[in-house]
């Protein structure tokens, strides 16, 4: 492969590049004003890593990868079994995986294998509508990774596989009867599934369809999250000054609720922006899936469509109480190595995806 | 890889719009044919994917409007409610007033205490934190984590939970100097109530503890709170709106803990008021020496004001007890004690006046017209009256009212018991405030007992009200149904001391934190006519001072020749000699009690005092000397204030 092939080079999605770094940058700058300098500091390198994986990945041919989706996917269900027999317990669960000093949760890259996995199953199948026995195998594919992350227990990141194997399976072009009678199927499984839950999910399941019913309980990240929000009005408190931040009355403000710390600091019109950026990224991904040179390629540009608005309408939305509380990140804002190193190699594939489009 | 599907690249030149991007206008059509899909797959492929993008506007736009909701119109709503989140008004309790005797000496005061308190959120690790901390305080960890345990039910996580009471103020410093090593772990100063002569007054004083769920229900609802330091007993109780004083506010912005970060607006305590008492500390301090190792009581009114000087009660207690936490096993000792140290008996409990209610028959023989001063009676050391042999203490031979009074002749009184009606008797009682409440500013004054129309219709249903004329008989020398109380026969003797009926009070003067004072009582308010002739008067009062003639009279013990002493013994009959013996070989619970009420000094009264002495078997022998020796104490000290 030559890097700096005159057509790769001259197709380069700059605009998605500089899309990411933007968001990146406003999420270390949220983390600084809602966290300490150890977070900012930290976030800081990851967010430059992040970016620098998504370019050195964007050079890398995304057909080389699907060619070894499967065996990859073996790897990540490896790893995942052997970090639930012998990871160590942080905050309660089995998801971080530590070698020397570098640590991160391997769940979150499992995400890219499931994208690259299914991509590849379904580029395999014949390019004609199906059924749900088609899924079978897809079905399997998901399955696996979201029960072993599911019993760490991590159901938040178990719960974004999902949606992959839903958006590849509706561009692939599951018959609309198939795709009906299964969103049906699962809205029926849901009683089923609070069953599964354990009781603090349920509280949180509970408090979001009534936040007054326990003010200080479980409904208390929803309502102090509106609260932050609501108060920075138009135009916010300013950076760093968000009472509702700086008093700690935020839960997990640099983490999961770091959108609430924008929505409180820079306002709506802040809030517009971020939410304009992202936009923009989601239809520069799609976009790519419809431009991709094969169908594998724009199989895998969905994939990291669907799960990145996965968690912007599940996150964003838990903050203004239109999801419940799940604690899954953000894309580029959250504070974390994983999801940073995760989203910036997302992005790297799918401009990878964008600039074989002109390859033959 | 690409293995399935015919690649018909001919078809694919579909229309331009399709094939442009949803926003983005740059990209080259160019660019689809080199894919290598067939134009059918790629079409349903990219309808697909362009429902998902208008999906993903359409989620977009919800966010943006729920955004929209919450930041624009609703905005006013959470930013009050963000205020309220950080904006805490927090009490900032006042402190207590003082409380002085009448020369400006401290009874109750405040002193600041230390408390160690836990904050559970802020705990590294709750067992290595409390081994540390019973190192310090030298207790078991056990005690600690039972109390832990114990007072945390109900406390959030962030609040601190008292777990070490007023600790000494020397390991206030070792503890602070590690609060790094172990957080969690918080020293909250506060103000104890302090009486710093301990027993002194108790009675009077009362103490203080945490306000009830009554008392929180009943009381001023905008001034009380849970958690309130209030009085529970004695003037603490009685006067505690004056006490308190007036909680002030704190308006600070606080962060999730509930820890200050800023304070904003601070309104100040008002400090309770300082009350200065009518009694004499030193007055007061060797009344209750007297009654040491004694059940009884004494009272010494100003008879000109009626201010008490002393009002002292045995047993007694320390009231500093209550002012910290005491243990079950301290609080069951003191209300368990059959001696009953709670009990105030100067007003509490009345007893039989016994022979010093004599003074009121002869005010009522007076009045009457039944008796003249120089009316005479022949004792022969007893008579028969209403068929009942009634004895005398001895053989007097003709007394008239004054020797009466002064040896405690029993016959004289029965002969003027003959020409009394208990109407007439009740009435002259009453007029000196027997049978009700002094009105002083002390709680459950006992009223006594007077065998009035109501009481004897009360008290003996199945005759209906009957009363014997023989009872008459031994109510002319305070036996039978009446009872008085110490404070009542102090009062009754100042009044017949001056002639005029004072309402005995305690406070002083009442000083606001600001320096403004005022009386408590203005004194024509406190004065009720008895009506006394001055001629009646002087005959009582020689009668009083003839009871402390050597030999003959009956309360020579209490006299001093340095000074004008008056009074009247008296020996309350507990069982009869018939049924229990003689006095000395009874128990002590049969054995009489001693009374004896004097006046100081007689020409010019200044001072009226009452001494009890509970099975204390005879007046002159054991109340007089009491009397006398605390009538003596007064006078020496104004004696050396004039000096």
């Amino acid at each position: 492969m030559i890097l700096f092939d005159r057509r790769r080079f001259g197709a380069f999605d700059y605009l998605l590049l500089f899309d990411l770094s933007l968001l990146f940058g406003i999420g270390v700058l949220l983390i600084a004003s809602a966290s300490d300098a150890g977070h900012f500091q930290r976030q800081i390198v990851w967010a430059t890593t992040a970016i620098i994986f998504a370019v050195v990945v964007s050079g890398i041919d995304y057909r080389k990868l699907i060619s070894r989706a499967y065996e990859l996917w073996a790897l990540a269900m490896f790893v995942l079994v052997g970090l639930l027999l012998f990871g160590p317990v942080t905050s309660g669960t089995r998801s971080w995986l530590s070698i020397g000093n570098i640590g991160g949760q391997p769940s979150e890259l499992t995400k890219i294998v499931v994208i690259l996995a299914l991509a590849h199953y379904f580029s395999e199948l014949d390019p004609l509508p199906f059924g749900e026995r088609r899924l079978l195998v897809a079905v399997g594919l998901v399955l696996v990774p979201f029960t072993l992350v599911a019993v760490q227990p991590d159901l938040g990141t178990a719960s974004s596989f999902l949606p992959i194997l839903a958006g590849i399976a509706w561009v692939a072009g599951i018959r609309y009867a198939a795709a009906m009678r299964l969103t049906l199927a699962s809205m029926g499984m849901a009683p089923l599934g609070y069953f599964l839950l354990e009781d603090y999910q349920r509280a949180r399941l509970l408090t979001f369809l009534d936040p007054g019913s326990d003010p200080l309980g479980a409904a208390y990240q929803i309502i102090q999250s509106k609260i932050a929000v609501g108060s920075g009005g138009l135009v916010g408190t300013g950076l760093f000054a968000g009472s509702q931040s700086k008093g700690n009355f935020l839960p997990a403000q640099h983490t999961d609720l770091v959108f609430a710390v924008l929505g409180e600091e820079l306002g709506f019109i802040g809030v517009t922006l971020v939410l304009a950026l992202y936009l923009v990224l989601l239809l520069r991904v799609l976009q790519t899936a419809r431009l991709a040179r094969d169908r594998a390629g724009a199989y895998i540009a969905t994939g990291v469509a669907t799960v990145m608005v996965y968690h912007l309408l599940v996150n964003v939305g838990m903050v203004i109480g239109f999801a419940p509380i799940t604690g899954i990140p953000l894309p580029f804002l959250s504070y974390g190595g994983s999801s940073a190193l995760t989203s910036g190699i997302a992005i790297g594939l799918v401009i990878s995806v964008r600039n074989r489009r002109l390859l033959n | 890889m690409n293995t399935v599907g015919p690649w018909r690249p001919e078809a694919s030149n579909g229309s331009k719009g399709r094939r442009r991007g949803f926003i983005f206008r740059r990209n080259r059509s160019a660019s689809n044919d080199e894919t290598l899909e067939s134009p059918i797959v790629l079409s349903r492929l990219r309808r697909r994917v362009h429902l998902a993008e208008g999906f993903v506007l359409l989620m977009v736009t919800l966010l943006l409007l729920g955004f929209w909701r919450i930041q624009v119109i609703h905005a006013e709503h959470y930013r009050t409610l963000a205020d309220n989140n950080r904006h805490q008004n927090t009490i900032v309790r006042a402190p207590r007033g003082l409380v002085t005797d009448r020369k400006g000496f401290l009874l109750a005061a405040n002193r600041p205490a230390f408390n160690v308190a836990i904050v559970r959120e802020e705990l590294d690790d709750r067992d290595t934190t409390l081994r540390w901390l019973a190192d310090v305080l030298n207790v078991t960890p056990t005690i600690l984590h039972k109390r832990l345990d114990q007072r945390e039910q109900g406390i959030p996580i962030f609040q601190p939970v008292v777990i070490a009471d007023d600790i000494a103020p020397s390991l206030v410093p070792a503890i602070e100097a590690r609060s790094f090593e172990y957080p969690g772990v918080l020293i909250q100063p506060e103000h104890k109530r302090y009486y710093p002569k301990g027993t002194v007054a108790a009675h009077v004083m009362g103490y203080v503890g945490e306000i009830n769920a009554v008392q929180l229900a009943a009381w001023e609802r905008d001034r009380y709170r849970m958690g309130d330091i209030v009085g529970q007993l004695g003037l603490e109780r009685v006067h505690d709106s004056l006490l308190s004083g007036f909680a002030g506010a704190e308006e600070i912005i606080v962060n999730s803990a509930g820890r200050t970060i800023r304070v904003l607006n601070q309104i100040p305590p008002e400090p309770g008021n300082t009350l200065t008492l009518t009694l004499d500390g030193r007055l007061q301090e060797q009344a209750e020496a007297l009654l040491k190792g004694k059940k009884g009581a004494i009272v010494m009114l100003d008879v000109n004001t009626g201010g008490a000087l002393a009002l002292a009660s045995a047993p007694t207690f320390d009231p500093n007890m209550f002012a910290r936490r005491f243990s079950q096993a301290e609080w069951n000792a003191v209300t368990n004690d059959p001696a009953a140290p709670l009990q105030n008996r100067a007003l509490q409990s009345a007893y039989p006046p016994g022979s010093i209610f004599k003074l009121l028959v002869a005010v009522a023989g007076l009045e009457a017209g039944r008796i003249r001063p120089e009316t005479t009676v022949n004792c022969a050391g007893g008579g028969t009256y209403y068929g009942q042999y009634r004895s005398c203490n001895a053989i007097h031979g003709t007394v008239n009212l004054v020797t009466a009074i002064g040896r405690s002749c029993n016959v004289y009184f029965y002969e003027l018991g003959t020409k009394l009606s208990r109407e007439q008797l009740i009435e002259v009682a009453k007029r000196y405030g027997l049978g009700t409440e002094t009105g002083i500013d002390l709680l459950n004054e006992a009223p006594g007992i007077l065998p009035t129309n109501e009481w004897v219709a009360q008290a003996r249903p199945p005759r209906d009200g009957n009363w014997y004329l023989g009872e008459t008989i031994g109510l002319s020398i305070g036996q039978g149904p009446i009872t008085t109380t110490p404070l009542q026969l102090a009062h009754m003797a100042a009044t017949l001391a001056t002639g005029m009926k004072m309402k005995p009070y305690l406070i002083e003067k009442v000083e606001s934190s600001t320096g403004n004072s005022r009386s408590r009582y203005a004194p024509q308010d406190r004065v009720t006519e008895v009506d006394l002739h001055p001629d009646h008067r002087e005959a009582i009062l020689a009668g009083m001072r003839a009871a402390l003639e050597p030999v003959t009279g009956t309360g020579r013990r209490a006299a001093n020749p340095n000074y004008d002493f008056g009074g009247k013994t008296g020996t309350a009959q507990v069982a009869s000699a018939a049924a229990a013996g003689p006095e000395e070989e009874r128990p002590e619970a049969l054995r009489n009690h001693a009374w004896f009420v004097g006046i100081a000094p007689v020409e010019e009264p200044e001072i009226a005092i009452a001494v009890f002495i509970e099975h204390g078997v005879g007046g002159g022998v054991a109340a007089a000397p009491v009397a006398g020796q605390l009538m003596a104490a007064y006078f020496e000290a104004s004696e050396e204030t004039k000096r």
